[in-house]
C-alpha cells in the first residue's frame, strides 16, 4: 500500500473521531418565520473510526445517520462537537477553508440516478475534483479519468458518454470512481446499495471490499439493511432517535446484542426457513419512534422498549463500555 | 480476414456503425421533430426578411403616393391589383410588403430585446432564491409578488404617457415588466436540482458556489430557460402590438405590425386585407417561436435523448 507522505499509512490508527456531535434543523413556524422549535436529528454523538475499518451505522429511516454522513462530509452545519480527521478539526469550516480536506472524506450516495449530472459526461464528472484540486487537464486529465474508470470495472472509452447510458449498476460504479478520484482516506457511504437491484448489490459490495484492500480506505457504511451491512462490516454502531444506542465488533451485536432496540431490528431480519420464521418469539416492535422534534425525557428508546424501568423516563443512560468491549447505552442490561 | 471491430483508416468500426456518435443522435432527433422543423423554418424566413429588409425591399416603406392608395393584393379579383404592389398599399399609398418587410424588423427587435433584459433578470432573481432559500427568497418572493401585482399594459401606458414613446422606452418597459414568469420558473427549477445529489457530490469535492450554479444548476435548467424564453418573446411581441395599436407603442410613420393593425382598423369592414395581412404576420411569427421552443425543449431534454 503506497500512501502519500502525511497520511496515516498504519492501519487501525485512529482516523475520524466523533464528539459530542449534535446537528439541530430549526423548525419554523408561522409567516413570519421566527425558529421556535428544533428537530434533533443527530444529538451527541460519540464514535471513531480507524484507517482501514469499515464502521456501519444502522437504524430506521429518521434516526439521523445519512445527517450524520452529511455533518461529516460538511453538506450540514454542525451545532455541536467535534469532527476531528487524523487529529484535525473538519467541522463549521466555510467552504473554501474546507476545500483541502476534500481530498480526504468523500461519499458515494444512495441513489446513483441523481447523483450524476445528467447534462455533463460521465468522465468530467468523474475529473471534476481532479480538475479542481490538482488542476489537471488536457491529455492527463483524460489519462487519469480513463485509469479510475477501469479501476471500478468500467471502459476507459466510456467517458465521453452520458450518465442515461449507464445502468443503475454501472451509475453507482462512476459515483464510486469519482469518489476515487482524490485518493480519500475515508469514505461515507450514504445506502450505496439500497436503490440497485439485489443481483447487482454484491458486485458493488465486492467492489467496495476490493477497494478497501487495495487502497486501505476507511468507510462509514450507513444502512437500514442489516443483511448488507453483515457482509461488509468491521463494526456496528445502532443509532435510534439521533443518538447511538449500542456499538460493537460485528459478531458481538448480530450474536449476542444487549440493546432491547437492536434486538428488535434483528429480529425483523426474514428467516429463510418458514418454520423458523413462525416459531419466532420477539414480537414486532409497537409503535412509531417519537417525534425529534419533542424527543422523550430519559431515554429515547423507553416509549417502545419492553423493558423500560422509572429510572429511564427520568435521565438519558450514557453510552458506555461494558466489560465485553461492547458500549451500550442501557440502564437495565 | 480482420476482426469486425479492428479499426482501419477511414473505415469506420462496428462499434461506431452500431452505436451512432451524441452529435448524431442529437442531429436525427431534430430532424424527427416536425414542429421544431417548421417552427425554426418560418422563424428564418422571418429573421431573413427583417435582417434584408432593405435589399429585398420593392420600394420605401415612408414613400406616400396618395394617387396609389388603397390597392388591393394581386389574389383580390378587383382590376386595380397590380404585381407592382404584391400585397398592395395602405390609405396613404405606401407598399405594403415594405412596410411588412420592415415591421419584422421592429417586431422581432423588441420582442428580442424585451425577452434578453427580463430574461437576465428574471433569471437571476430565480436561481438566487431557488439555490439560496431563506430570506433570499422571501425578498424575491416579496418583489414578485409586488410585480405580479402591476397590471403590465396599464403601467406600460402610464410609463410611455410620462416619458413619452420611443423603441427604447418600450424595450425598457416591457423587459422590466415581464421577468416574472423568468422568476418563478427558474425558482422552482433551480429549487429541485438544487437537493439532488449531484449537487451535494460537487459541494463535497470542493466546487466553489458560483462554480456549482454554473456547470450544475444552469445547464440542467436551460431547457426550461429556453421554453420560457421564446414564451416571453411572443409575448413581447404581442404586447407590443397591443401598446401599437392602442397608439402608445411604436409611433407614426414607423412600420410596426401592431400599428398596422391600428391603421386599419376603420377600413376592417371594407379593405380587410389590411388588417388581415399584418394579423396574420403576427400569428405566424408568435407560433413559429412557441414552435420552435417547444421543440428545442423535446429534443434537449435528457430523458429523450435516447
Amino acid at each position: 500500500m503506497t500512501t502519500p507522505a502525511g497520511r496515516p499509512a498504519r492501519r487501525d490508527a485512529l482516523l475520524l473521531s466523533v464528539r459530542g456531535l449534535k446537528v439541530y434543523f430549526p423548525v419554523r413556524n408561522g409567516s413570519l418565520g421566527s425558529a421556535s422549535n428544533s428537530l434533533r436529528a443527530v444529538d451527541d454523538l460519540n464514535f471513531d473510526i480507524a484507517a482501514g475499518e469499515t464502521l456501519a451505522l444502522v437504524g430506521e429511516s429518521g434516526c439521523g445517520k445519512s445527517t450524520t454522513g452529511n455533518a461529516i462530509l460538511g453538506l450540514v452545519d454542525r451545532t455541536a462537537g467535534r469532527i476531528l480527521l487524523d487529529g484535525r478539526e473538519i467541522g463549521g469550516r466555510s467552504r473554501e477553508a474546507r476545500r483541502p480536506l476534500c481530498r480526504d472524506v468523500q461519499i458515494i450516495f444512495q441513489d446513483p440516478f441523481s447523483a450524476l449530472d445528467p447534462r455533463r459526461p460521465v468522465g468530467e464528472s468523474v475529473g471534476e475534483a481532479l480538475f479542481l484540486q490538482d488542476g489537471l487537464r488536457g491529455a492527463a486529465l483524460s489519462r487519469r479519468v480513463g485509469s479510475l474508470l477501469e479501476q471500478v470495472g468500467l471502459p476507459a472509452s466510456g467517458a465521453a458518454r452520458y450518465p442515461d447510458e449507464f445502468s443503475g449498476g454501472q451509475r453507482q460504479r462512476l459515483v464510486i470512481a469519482r469518489a476515487l478520484a482524490l485518493e480519500p482516506l475515508l469514505i461515507v457511504c450514504d445506502e450505496p446499495t439500497s436503490a440497485l437491484d439485489v443481483s447487482i448489490r454484491s458486485q458493488i459490495l465486492n467492489l467496495l471490499s476490493d477497494l478497501q484492500e487495495r487502497l486501505g480506505l476507511a468507510y462509514l457504511f450507513i444502512s437500514h439493511d442489516l443483511l448488507t451491512v453483515r457482509h461488509v462490516a468491521d463494526r456496528i454502531a445502532v443509532m435510534y432517535l439521533g443518538h447511538i444506542v449500542e456499538e460493537g465488533p460485528l459478531e458481538q451485536v448480530f450474536e449476542a446484542s444487549r440493546h432491547p432496540y437492536t434486538q428488535a431490528l434483528l429480529s425483523a431480519i426474514p428467516l429463510p426457513d418458514p418454520k423458523q420464521q413462525r416459531q419466532r418469539r420477539a414480537p414486532p416492535l409497537p409503535g412509531d419512534p417519537p417525534s425529534s422534534i419533542a424527543p422523550p425525557a430519559g431515554c429515547p428508546f423507553v416509549t417502545r422498549c419492553p423493558d423500560a424501568e422509572p429510572q429511564c423516563r427520568r435521565t438519558p443512560p450514557p453510552l458506555t463500555r461494558r466489560a465485553d468491549g461492547r458500549k451500550l447505552a442501557c440502564f437495565v442490561r | 480476414m480482420a476482426s469486425i471491430s479492428t479499426a482501419r483508416a477511414g473505415i469506420p468500426t462496428a462499434e461506431q456503425i452500431l452505436e451512432p456518435s451524441p452529435g448524431a443522435l442529437l442531429r436525427k432527433r431534430i430532424f424527427g421533430n416536425t414542429g421544431l422543423i417548421i417552427g425554426a423554418a418560418v422563424l428564418l424566413a422571418i429573421v431573413f426578411v427583417a435582417v434584408f429588409a432593405d435589399v429585398i425591399s420593392p420600394g420605401d416603406p415612408y414613400d406616400q403616393v396618395l394617387s396609389r392608395k388603397l390597392i388591393p393584393p394581386i389574389w383580390h379579383e378587383s382590376a386595380k391589383a397590380t404585381w407592382e404592389h404584391p400585397l398592395g398599399t395602405d390609405a396613404l399609398g405606401r407598399d405594403y410588403l415594405t412596410r411588412l418587410f420592415h415591421g419584422a424588423r421592429i417586431s422581432l427587435f423588441i420582442g428580442f430585446a424585451a425577452m434578453f433584459i427580463s430574461g437576465i433578470i428574471g433569471t437571476a432573481l430565480g436561481v438566487l432564491s431557488g439555490y439560496f432559500g431563506g430570506r433570499v427568497d422571501m425578498v424575491v418572493n416579496f418583489i414578485l409578488t409586488t410585480r405580479l401585482s402591476l397590471p403590465v399594459v396599464l403601467v406600460a401606458l402610464a410609463v410611455v404617457s410620462l416619458v413619452g414613446s420611443s423603441l427604447t422606452v418600450i424595450i425598457w418597459v416591457l423587459g422590466l415588466l415581464i421577468w416574472d414568469r423568468f422568476a418563478v420558473v427558474m425558482r422552482s427549477a433551480t429549487q429541485q436540482i438544487r437537493n439532488l445529489e449531484y449537487v451535494a457530490a460537487a459541494q463535497a469535492l470542493g466546487c466553489s458556489t458560483p462554480r456549482i450554479v454554473l456547470t450544475e444548476i444552469m445547464p440542467n435548467i436551460l431547457n426550461h430557460l429556453i421554453v420560457v424564453a421564446t414564451l416571453e418573446m411572443a409575448h413581447a411581441i404581442l404586447l407590443e402590438a397591443a401598446l401599437s395599436f392602442l397608439g402608445l407603442g411604436v409611433q407614426p410613420p414607423e412600420p410596426s405590425w401592431g400599428l398596422m393593425v391600428s391603421e386599419a382598423k376603420g377600413m376592417m369592414f371594407f379593405d380587410s386585407w389590411l388588417i388581415g395581412i399584418p394579423g396574420a404576420a403576427i400569428f405566424a411569427l408568435v407560433l413559429a417561436i412557441n414552435l420552435l421552443g417547444d421543440g428545442i425543449r423535446d429534443v434537449t431534454a435528457p430523458e429523450n435523448r435516447n
